[in-house]
């Protein structure tokens, strides 16, 4: 039997849990418009870089950059950022942000990085050809396809990013998992909240690899499944092996 | 109209490809380059429009030397188009935007109007139905005919192709051929490499041999 108490708990506790679900969605949605942004921005430092030798200086800062974000632990970004770095800061939600969207710009513009270097030259050179400046080239040309060859990482690296958040509950941010640890250490009781929490990232990452998935279909068949056409092909060539 | 001096070019790697080439081509000439695998002939093309940088010697396009810093060189290969052995159309444009990029963002046409030519040229052309297509869609000799009309779309006073018919096959390279003579009457000029015999015959008004780096 249930005691009005007993339901007023579980109610602060649902509304804990929602809390926390609330901020991680925050988190993970603030830091992924600065990566995207900040990724884009570092990979077109280096692109042009690497086809016109201009923004040395910028390259060069973008390279220490993004060697430091991936040779120290996120763990100890985010200290570093709350107690030292932003330690005027008041607000735990924006110091979050920040860590989490400059480590992930880092993995975001080598993601774009490797995506440029799987653009075939004679791309660039037929833009040249024509007469488009390296600017014109890079933006209307090789951009949007390394964007598009970037996507199954870029959803990795998101997915990856949304369960990295899990740690800001040492800086003081109730974000999902911190909820959880909050209910368990109140109920004594660890399996519930960590089965919900659980559940709770997995269809958030479900969520997204489905959404992301829909927008590769969309550009495959905007441009024709090249894909289909190749497993077609190789079907076909199966067959011919089993028939023979 | 295009006036080649002394050209020299040296690689990096200290290999000398083209050894004091001159060459000179009027208006409305089709001068075919051929010449043994390795003579030079598509690194001295791509010295015309600076794709490749030559070491020393000047080009003269119009009277006026683009190898001076002075030049600005996207000017310059906006009115000297070039088509490649491998088609090299832009993967992420459909048909219509691969032509009408170069016309809107270079010359600064109206979208409106850079569309209406581009459907002219691809009806020309006879490939009006893969309009919107994206390129992967299309055959070997389609896609050169693309190509060979995103360059047409610039209104080039001159063109030039590095063997555009040796990635195909027979029929493909007729059609393609076929595109290039009819190209004859609207009087630009055209700097052709290529190793086949007929066409050379019926398209050339100059042929030069290249071999060593060198004209004969
Ligand atoms: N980037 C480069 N660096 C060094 N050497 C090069 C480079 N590009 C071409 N070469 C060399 O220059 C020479 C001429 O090459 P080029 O491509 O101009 O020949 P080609 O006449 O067009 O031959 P093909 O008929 O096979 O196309 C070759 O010996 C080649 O090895
Ligand atoms: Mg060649």
């Amino acid at each position: 039997m249930h005691t009005r108490a007993e339901n007023i708990m579980k109610s602060k506790y649902y509304f804990l849990i929602l809390k926390g679900f609330a901020g991680t969605l925050e988190i993970v949605a603030c830091s992924m418009i600065i990566s995207l942004f900040l990724g884009m921005l570092i990979a077109a430092v280096r692109a042009h870089y690497q086809f016109s030798s201009k923004l040395r200086f910028l390259n060069c800062f973008a390279v220490i950059f993004v060697n430091i974000i991936r040779g120290t632990p996120v763990m100890l970004q985010l200290l570093i950022m709350a107690y030292i770095v932003l330690v005027q800061l008041k607000s735990v939600f924006l110091v979050a942000v920040i860590t989490f969207g400059l480590n992930s710009s880092a993995y975001v513009s080598e993601i774009l990085r490797s995506g440029i270097k799987g653009v075939p030259t004679n791309q660039y050179t037929a833009g040249a050809a024509l007469g488009f400046k390296n600017t014109q080239i890079i933006n209307l040309i090789i951009f949007p396809q390394a964007l598009r060859n970037s996507l199954p990482s870029l959803l990795n690296e998101f997915s990856a990013l949304l369960k990295e958040t899990a740690i800001v509950g040492i800086i003081g941010f109730t974000d999902i998992t911190h909820a959880a640890s909050i209910i368990r250490s109140t109920l004594f009781s660890p399996i519930m909240p960590f089965l919900i929490v659980g559940a709770i990232y997995f269809a958030i990452s479900s969520v997204a690899s489905y959404c992301f998935e829909k927008i590769e279909q969309l550009i495959a068949t905007r441009e024709g499944s090249n894909c289909k056409k190749i497993s077609a092909i190789s079907e076909k060539r199966e067959e011919d092996l089993l028939n023979d | 109209m295009i006036d080649v001096q002394h050209l020299n070019k040296t690689f990096e790697n200290g290999n000398k490809v083209l050894d004091d080439v001159n060459f000179k081509v009027a208006q409305a000439e089709c001068v075919v380059i051929c010449g043994p695998s390795g003579a030079g002939k598509s690194t001295f093309l791509k010295c015309l429009n600076l794709l490749e940088k030559p070491t020393s010697g000047t080009i003269l396009f119009d009277g006026q030397n683009i190898l001076e810093s002075t030049c600005n060189i996207c000017k310059v290969r906006q009115k000297m188009g070039m088509v490649f052995q491998q088609f090299c159309l832009f993967s992420n444009l459909s048909i219509l935007e691969n032509i009408t990029l170069g016309p809107i963002k270079l010359l600064h046409i109206p979208k409106k109007e850079a569309t209406n030519q581009a459907f002219e040229l691809l009806k020309k052309y006879g490939i009006a139905d893969k309009t919107y297509n994206y390129p992967h869609q299309l055959s070997g000799g389609q896609q050169q005919r693309v190509a060979i009309i995103r360059a047409l779309a610039m209104s080039p006073v001159a063109i030039l192709f590095d063997e555009p018919t040796s990635a195909l096959d027979h029929q493909m390279q007729l059609e393609v051929q076929e595109t290039i003579l009819n190209l004859k009457e609207t009087n630009v000029t055209m700097v052709i490499i290529t190793h086949d015999p007929v066409f050379t015959e019926n398209v050339a008004t100059r042929v030069i041999q290249m071999e060593c780096g060198r004209f004969l």
